[in-house]
C-alpha cells in the first residue's frame, strides 16, 4: 500500500469528463492526479486498434477494444432479451469466463440496459459518433413546462457560455443559423469553429422530399448535425483562423468505432493537453475501489486503488490517492458504482444520502427504421450521420409522450441490419449469384439502402437504476454493475410515435420500407399490441443527477456532492432529465461549469 | 554497421546518370535550357543535375526490383543535386561537408507569414542566409506557434534535445502558391479550381513542385559532427504560457538526421517520396543494435519504442528521456545495394565526405496512378524514422504488424491533405499553416 | 491449384477483370494471399481444392468459363460451398464454416487479414469504400461516387 503525495484534486477516470477537468484545474495551477482504470494512451493505440477493427468479425463499437478483465466493459454482443424471473449470472465465481459467456453487466431486466461504454485513457470518447448538439431551452423545465420529469437547478442561459467553450476544445463543425431552433440562442457574434460538414446524397434527398411535411405541426426540416470532426475553418472573432492541427474528415464512415486518422475529436486530445500544462499527473492501470470519509466532518480523504499489469493478469499493486478535492469522472455507471460499493463507513454508500445514486439511470433508446430508396442514395460514404431532423425534439405532444430526434444514418442498413455482410451472404449462398450478376444486385440494392434512427427520450425514474452486484465481481474483485431498466410508457408512445412518423417520411421521399435481417433483437417489447426494438445510443444518463434539493438529487447545480464537501461528481450521470439531444456537449460545458467552482473553492481556502 | 549486400552496379548506373539532366543553377530558378547544355558537358557520375521526373524502360516490368529501382535512382539523383554546393563548382563532399542548394530554398514560414500577405519574391540569397529553426514538431499549426498541438510527439536525443524540422519548398511550388494566392486564408477560400501543383516532366524538361523536409539534431555529447551535414543555426522556442514554455534564442551547430523529398511529377500526380536518414539514427527491428545512435539506446530496456515522450513536452526542459525508436521496416536489399555504390561514389571525390552517412531508406510513388484516388502506393508502408517515428507499425508477440490507413505511408496521409477551405491541397499540409488576413473593421 | 488458375476462377466468381484480381504491377499481392490461405491444410478439407482446380479445367476447356463455373462448379454441391467462400473473401475478406451452408446472417469465423477486409470488391462495388479506410477527400460524399468500380453492366 502507498499513499500518493497530497495534490490539489484527484480525479477518478481519465475519459471525456475526467480529462476537461484536468485540463482546466492544470491551466489553474492546481495540482492533479488522474487515476485511470484503463490501458495508458500510447503513440501505437490508434494503429493497433484499427487493426483489431479490422480483422473483428463482428464490427461492433466494442470490436477495436479488446475487454479488459481488470476494467471490464459491456459489448453489445451480450445485449439479450431478459427471462422472467432473470437467470443468475453463469460462472460469477470465474471472473474471465462470466463476463466472456454473458458481458459484463447483470441485467435483471426486464429489459435489457442497451448502451455501452469504454473504460481505457480517453474513455468512451473513442468510440463516439460525435454529434454535438444543444440541449433546447424547454429540455431545462420539462417540469415546469411539460409537468413531466423533473426540472434542471440551471437554465439554458446558465449553460450556455460554457456551450462555446465546449465547442471550441471539441471543434465542431457547424452553422449557427442553422441551430437556432426551438428557442436556442447563441453568444453575440458566436461562431462555431468549423463550418457544417456538407451533406450526404441522402441528406439531400430527404431535405427535398420532406419540405413541405410535418408532424405535430413540426415541419420535418433536416438541418446539418453540429459535429465534433474537422471541416472547413473559420476565422474566429479574434480573427485567427480556427486550426487544431489535426486532419480534416476523410469520411471514413467509421467514427464508432474508430476513426482511423482523428479526424474526429476524441478526449485523449484533452488529456494530453492536461498533461503538458506540467499539473497533471495520471496513473493508468489504476482502479478506484473505495472512497475514504473522514465520517466526523464528512469530507473525503482518500481514494482507494487497485492495480494490475496485464488485461487478464491478478493485481499487482495497491494504494490510496489523497488530495483537498475529489472528483469521480468515471462514467454515469462506473461513477455510481464506485459510490455505492465504497458503503464500508456508509452504509447507504458515498453521497448518498438522497437514496438518489445510481438511480434514474436514462438512455435515448433508439428506434430503427429503414428501408429502400427509389433512387441510388450511395450509403457507406462520407460520416455515419451528417444530418438529422430536430424539429421533433419539443412541442407540447411533450405531455404525454416522449420526444425524439431523427438521426440521419449514412450507412445503408449497416446498424440495423448488418449490411454489407447480410445481405451479401443471401446474394451469395442462397441466391448463388456470382460474376456480374452479383455486382449488378449489389448495384442495384446497396445504393438505395437507408437507414433513421429515432433518439427518444427517457424520464428519470427510480425504478431504472443500477447496484454494485453482491455476488458477481471482476477479475479483481471490484462488484460488477447490477442493472434493473424497463422502459416506461411515456417512451414507449414515442417508439410509437416515431414509427408513424416513418410512415409519414417513408411516404413522402416513396421509399420502401424492411425490416428484414433486424441484427438485434435484445430489446423487443410490445406497446398496444405493437412489437418494438430497442437499441441503446450509448447514452448513460442520470445516476447522479444535480438539483436543487439536496433530499431528491446528489449533487448541486455544480456538480458538488450535498454530502461531502470536497466531492465532485460529474459525467452524463448530472443531467436530471435526458432529453433527446446527444449528451455529450452538454456533458463537456457541465464540466468546466464544474471546474470554476473547484477552481474558486481551492482558491477560497488557499 | 552498414556493410551489406555491397552489389558494384556500375554499368547500371552509369546509364542511368547520363539521363536527363539539368545543370544546377544558383539562382535556384530551374530553366530548362540551361539543363539541355548540361547534357553534353557533365559526364562524370555524381552530377548537380536534378531530375525531372523518373524515367521506366519499356523493359522494367517487375516492381519490386527493376521498378523500385528506377524510382531510387530517381531519389538519389535528387539527393545528390539537392545537396550539391549551392554557390560553387565544386563537388559534393569535396570538402568533407557543404552547404547545399535546397537550403537556398524558400522556408515555409517565410511563405505563409503570420498575417496572411504577400511573400516577399523568390531570392536564393536571401533566404539561403541564415537558419532558423522553429519547429519541433512534424506538422505544426500555425507556424509561429511550433510547439502546439504536438499530437504525435517530439522526437528527443541521446542528450535529451529535441529534433528539430525545417520545410523548404522551390521556386516552382512557391510560384504556384504566390501566384494563386494560397499564402492565406481568403485566398484559399476563393480558390475554386482543384489545386494542381506542376508536376515535372522529362520531354519538355520541365521542374515540378518540390518540398522538402528536414530534421536536424543539436550536436552535442557522442555526436561525430565528420559523419553529419552540419549547420550553424538560430534555434527558436516561442514562448506558451499556459504550458510554462519561456521564449528561448540560442545558436547551435545541427547536423542534418532526416530529409525527406517530395517530388510532383507528370507521370506520378501523387508525387515521388523519397526519404533519407542519417545513418546513425537507429537500429532495425530484428537486427544487432550495437553501437552509437541518436535516438536509441541499447541499454535504456525499460523504454517503450517508437512511443512518444513523457509529458509535458518542453524543449527548454532538462533531463527529459530520450525517445527510443527503431525502424520497424529494414531497408529493402536492393535499396541498400544502390546506398552502398552511391557511398562509393562520394567517397571517391573524398574519402571524409559526410554524405557518404546518409541512406535511402526507400522511395514512395503511386503504381496505378490513374486508376485510385491514392495511386496504389508502393511500397504501402514507407516511414522515415526521424520524422514518423511514432507510426511505422507495432510489434505484437515479436511481429510487425502494418495497420492500412494508419501506419505510416506518404501517400496514404498526404491523399487527405486539403486547403483551409476543404479542397484537396495536392498532397500538402503546407496550405493548411496559412493565416487568414485582418478583416478591416466594419 | 496454380496462382493463375485460382486467378482466372476468380475473375468469373466475382466479375472483377484480371487486372484487378492479379494486377501485372501488384502491391498487394491478395490473390497470394487468398490461395496460401487455401492451401493451408485444415482450412479447407483435403482434396478439395485440387477437385475445384479439376474442375475449373473443365469449365475452361468449354470455351466458356462462366457457363463452365455454373455447370462443373456452382453445381457440385461441395464445390459450389467452396466457390461461395472464395466470393466471400474477394468480396468482404472474411471467411465462413464450410460445413454449414452460407445463408442470411451466418458467422464468419475470421477476417483474413487487415489487407483483405481493405481490399475487400464489395465496397468499391456499390462507389463506396471499406468502413474504416478511405482515400478519398473531405466532402466527397456531398456528390455522387464518380465511377462504380467496375462500370454497372446496364
Ligand atoms: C457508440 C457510442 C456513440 C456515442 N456517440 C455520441 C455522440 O455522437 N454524441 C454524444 O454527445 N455522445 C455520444 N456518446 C456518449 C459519450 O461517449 C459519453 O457520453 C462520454 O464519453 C461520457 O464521458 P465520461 O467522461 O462520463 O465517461 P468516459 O468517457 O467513458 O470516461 C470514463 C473514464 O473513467 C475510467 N474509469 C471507469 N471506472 C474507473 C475506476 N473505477 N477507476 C478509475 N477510472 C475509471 C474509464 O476507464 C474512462 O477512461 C456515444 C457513446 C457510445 C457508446
Ligand atoms: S467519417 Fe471517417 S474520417 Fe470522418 S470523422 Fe468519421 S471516421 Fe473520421
Amino acid at each position: 500500500m502507498s499513499t500518493t503525495q497530497n495534490y490539489d484534486a484527484i480525479i477518478v477516470g481519465g475519459g471525456w469528463a475526467g480529462s476537461a477537468i484536468a485540463w482546466k484545474l492544470g491551466l489553474a495551477g492546481k495540482k492533479v492526479l488522474i487515476l485511470e482504470a484503463g490501458i495508458p494512451f500510447q503513440s501505437d493505440n490508434r494503429e493497433e486498434f484499427v487493426e483489431t477493427f479490422f480483422l473483428a468479425t463482428a464490427k461492433t463499437p466494442e470490436a477495436p477494444y479488446t475487454q479488459n478483465y481488470n476494467a471490464p466493459r459491456p459489448s453489445v454482443l451480450d445485449i439479450k432479451q431478459i427471462p422472467n424471473p432473470p437467470e443468475p449470472p453463469a460462472d460469477c465465481s470465474s471472473p474471465i469466463v462470466s463476463i466472456d459467456k454473458g458481458g459484463y453487466f447483470i441485467q435483471q431486466g426486464p429489459m435489457p440496459f442497451g448502451s455501452t461504454y469504454e473504460r481505457l485513457a480517453g474513455g468512451t470518447s473513442w468510440h463516439w459518433l460525435g454529434t454535438c448538439l444543444r440541449l433546447v431551452p424547454n429540455d431545462f423545465k420539462l417540469k415546469s413546462t411539460y409537468g413531466v420529469g423533473v426540472d434542471w437547478p440551471i437554465s439554458y442561459n446558465d449553460l450556455s457560455p460554457y456551450y462555446d467553450e465546449a465547442e471550441f476544445e471539441i471543434g465542431v463543425s457547424a452553422d449557427v443559423d442553422e441551430q437556432m431552433i426551438h428557442g436556442i440562442t447563441f453568444s453575440p457574434d458566436y461562431i462555431y469553429p468549423m463550418q457544417r460538414i456538407p451533406p450526404s446524397i441522402l441528406d439531400q434527398v430527404l431535405t427535398e422530399g420532406l419540405k413541405n411535411v410535418a408532424i405535430d405541426n413540426n415541419p420535418l426540416t433536416v438541418t446539418g448535425t453540429p459535429a465534433g470532426r474537422n471541416g472547413v475553418s473559420n476565422i474566429m472573432n479574434d480573427g485567427t483562423v480556427y486550426n487544431n492541427g489535426r486532419r480534416l474528415c476523410q469520411g471514413n464512415t467509421n467514427c464508432t468505432p474508430i476513426c482511423p486518422i482523428q479526424a474526429k475529436y476524441d478526449a485523449t486530445i484533452t488529456l494530453n493537453k492536461a498533461l503538458q500544462t506540467g499539473n497533471v499527473d495520471i496513473l493508468y492501470q489504476t482502479v478506484a475501489s473505495n472512497i475514504l470519509i473522514d465520517t466526523a466532518t464528512g469530507e473525503v480523504t482518500g481514494i482507494e486503488y487497485k492495480q494490475y499489469e496485464t488485461k487478464n493478469g491478478p493485481q499487482t499493486g495497491s494504494g490510496t490517492a489523497t488530495g483537498s478535492k475529489y472528483i469521480i469522472a468515471a462514467h454515469a455507471i462506473e461513477a455510481a458504482k464506485l459510490l455505492l460499493m465504497s458503503n464500508s463507513q456508509l452504509p447507504a454508500g458515498v453521497a448518498n444520502t438522497s437514496g438518489q445514486v445510481g438511480r434514474n439511470l436514462m438512455d435515448h433508446p433508439v428506434n430503427l427504421s429503414w428501408g429502400s430508396m427509389p433512387d441510388p442514395v450511395y450509403p457507406f460514404r462520407g460520416p455515419l450521420s451528417t444530418s438529422g431532423i430536430e424539429t421533433t425534439r419539443d412541442g407540447s405532444f411533450r405531455n404525454t409522450r416522449a420526444a425524439y430526434r431523427i438521426e440521419i444514418g449514412n450507412e445503408g442498413w449497416n446498424w440495423p441490419a448488418g449490411s454489407p455482410y447480410t445481405q451479401l451472404q443471401g446474394y451469395v449462398g442462397e441466391q448463388g449469384l456470382f460474376g456480374q450478376d452479383l455486382i449488378s444486385q449489389i448495384q442495384h440494392d446497396f445504393v438505395r439502402q437507408f437507414r433513421l434512427g429515432y433518439l427518444i427520450e427517457q424520464l428519470p425514474e427510480e425504478t431504472n437504476y443500477i447496484v454494485p452486484s453482491a455476488n458477481c465481481k471482476d477479475n479483481l474483485g471490484i462488484p460488477r454493475p447490477e442493472i434493473h431498466y424497463n422502459l416506461d410508457d411515456y417512451t414507449r408512445a414515442g417508439f410509437q410515435a416515431a414509427e408513424q412518423a416513418t410512415v409519414t417520411i417513408f411516404g413522402a421521399v416513396n421509399a420502401t420500407p424492411s425490416t428484414a435481417n433486424r441484427v438485434a433483437t435484445g430489446g423487443e417489447f410490445t406497446y398496444q399490441n405493437e412489437t418494438y426494438y430497442s437499441n441503446g445510443a450509448g447514452h448513460v444518463m442520470g445516476t447522479h443527477r444535480m438539483g436543487d434539493d439536496k433530499t431528491t438529487s446528489v449533487t448541486d447545480a455544480n456538480m458538488k456532492s450535498w454530502d461531502h464537501d470536497n466531492l465532485y461528481i460529474v459525467g452524463c450521470g448530472s443531467f436530471p432529465t435526458g432529453a433527446t439531444a446527444n449528451p455529450t456537449l452538454t456533458m463537456m460545458a457541465l464540466a468546466f461549469k464544474a471546474s470554476d467552482a473547484i477552481i474558486a473553492d481551492l482558491d477560497l481556502n488557499a | 554497421m552498414r556493410k551489406t549486400n555491397v552489389i558494384i552496379l556500375g554499368a547500371v548506373i552509369m546509364a542511368f546518370f547520363v539521363s536527363f539532366y539539368a545543370c544546377h543553377n544558383p539562382t535556384g530558378q530551374t530553366s530548362p535550357k540551361e539543363a539541355a547544355d548540361s547534357l553534353k558537358t557533365s559526364e562524370t557520375a555524381l552530377r548537380d543535375s536534378l531530375p525531372y521526373n523518373v524515367s521506366i524502360a519499356k523493359t522494367d516490368t517487375v516492381l519490386d526490383t527493376q521498378i523500385r529501382r528506377e524510382f531510387d535512382k530517381f531519389s538519389w539523383q535528387s539527393f545528390i543535386a539537392l545537396n550539391w554546393p549551392a554557390d560553387s563548382t565544386e563537388k559534393i563532399g569535396e570538402h568533407g561537408d557543404n552547404n547545399t542548394v535546397w537550403e537556398t530554398w524558400k522556408e515555409n514560414y517565410q511563405v505563409f507569414l503570420p498575417d496572411g500577405s504577400k511573400p516577399e519574391p523568390w531570392d536564393t540569397a536571401k533566404q539561403g542566409r541564415q537558419k532558423l529553426l522553429v519547429q519541433v514538431g512534424k506538422t505544426p499549426t500555425v507556424l509561429t506557434d511550433v510547439t502546439q498541438p504536438f499530437l504525435t510527439g517530439p522526437l528527443i536525443d541521446q542528450n535529451g534535445q529535441y529534433t528539430r524540422f525545417q520545410i523548404v519548398m522551390n521556386k516552382e511550388m512557391f510560384d504556384y502558391i504566390d501566384t494563386n494566392t494560397l499564402y492565406n486564408y481568403q485566398g484559399q477560400l476563393n480558390f475554386k479550381k482543384t489545386i494542381d501543383f506542376p508536376g515535372g516532366d522529362n520531354p519538355t524538361k520541365t521542374y515540378g513542385a518540390i518540398m522538402v523536409k528536414a530534421s536536424w539534431k543539436i550536436m552535442g555529447k557522442g555526436d561525430d559532427p565528420a559523419r553529419f551535414h552540419t549547420a550553424k543555426a538560430t534555434i527558436h522556442v516561442p514562448a506558451i504560457p499556459d504550458r510554462h514554455i519561456k521564449d528561448t534564442t540560442f545558436q547551435a551547430v545541427v547536423g542534418l538526421v532526416g530529409l525527406h523529398i517530395g517530388t510532383k511529377s507528370k507521370t506520378n500526380p501523387q508525387w515521388i517520396w523519397s526519404t533519407f536518414e542519417q545513418v546513425d539514427n537507429c537500429p532495425t527491428f530484428g537486427e544487432p543494435d550495437n553501437g552509437h545512435y541518436n535516438f536509441y539506446d541499447k541499454s535504456a530496456t525499460g523504454r517503450k519504442i517508437n512511443n512518444k515522450p513523457d509529458e509535458p513536452w518542453d524543449p527548454n526542459r532538462p533531463g527529459q528521456t530520450p525517445s527510443q525508436i527503431v525502424r520497424l521496416t529494414p531497408v529493402f536489399s536492393g535499396t541498400r545495394a544502390l546506398t552502398d555504390s552511391i557511398h562509393k561514389l562520394f567517397t571517391a571525390v573524398n574519402p571524409k565526405s559526410v554524405w557518404q552517412y546518409y541512406e535511402l531508406v526507400g522511395t514512395q510513388w503511386p503504381v496505378h496512378a490513374n486508376q485510385l484516388p491514392a495511386g496504389d502506393p508502393f511500397p504501402v508502408f514507407m516511414a522515415n524514422a526521424t520524422l514518423e517515428s511514432y507510426i511505422q507499425g507495432t510489434v505484437k508477440a515479436g511481429k510487425v504488424v502494418y495497420t492500412q490507413g494508419v501506419t505510416s505511408s506518404c501517400i496514404g496521409c498526404h491523399n487527405g491533405a486539403t486547403t483551409l477551405g476543404g479542397r484537396t491541397s495536392d498532397f500538402t499540409y503546407l496550405l493548411r499553416t496559412a493565416a487568414a488576413v485582418k478583416p478591416t473593421k466594419k | 491449384m496454380t496462382l493463375n488458375d485460382f486467378a482466372n476462377l476468380s475473375v468469373v466468381l466475382t466479375g472483377y477483370p484480371l487486372s484487378t484480381i492479379l494486377p501485372q504491377l501488384d502491391t498487394q499481392h491478395q490473390a497470394e494471399e487468398f490461395l496460401e490461405f487455401l492451401q493451408t491444410p485444415g482450412n479447407v478439407p483435403a482434396g478439395e481444392m485440387d477437385n475445384l482446380a479439376a474442375a475449373w479445367q473443365k469449365a475452361t476447356a468449354s470455351g466458356d468459363p462462366v457457363q463452365g463455373v455454373k455447370t462443373y462448379i456452382m453445381a457440385d454441391v461441395t464445390l459450389a460451398r467452396l466457390a461461395q467462400n472464395i466470393i466471400m473473401l474477394w468480396y468482404l475478406g472474411v471467411w465462413y464454416d464450410l460445413a454449414t451452408p452460407l445463408t442470411t446472417g451466418s458467422f464468419a469465423i475470421q477476417v483474413i487479414s487487415g489487407k483483405a477486409y481493405k481490399n475487400g470488391l464489395a465496397w468499391g462495388t456499390m462507389g463506396a469504400h471499406p468502413m474504416g479506410y478511405s482515400e478519398e477527400n473531405f466532402g466527397y460524399w456531398n456528390t455522387v461516387p464518380p465511377f462504380l468500380n467496375p462500370q454497372p453492366s446496364n
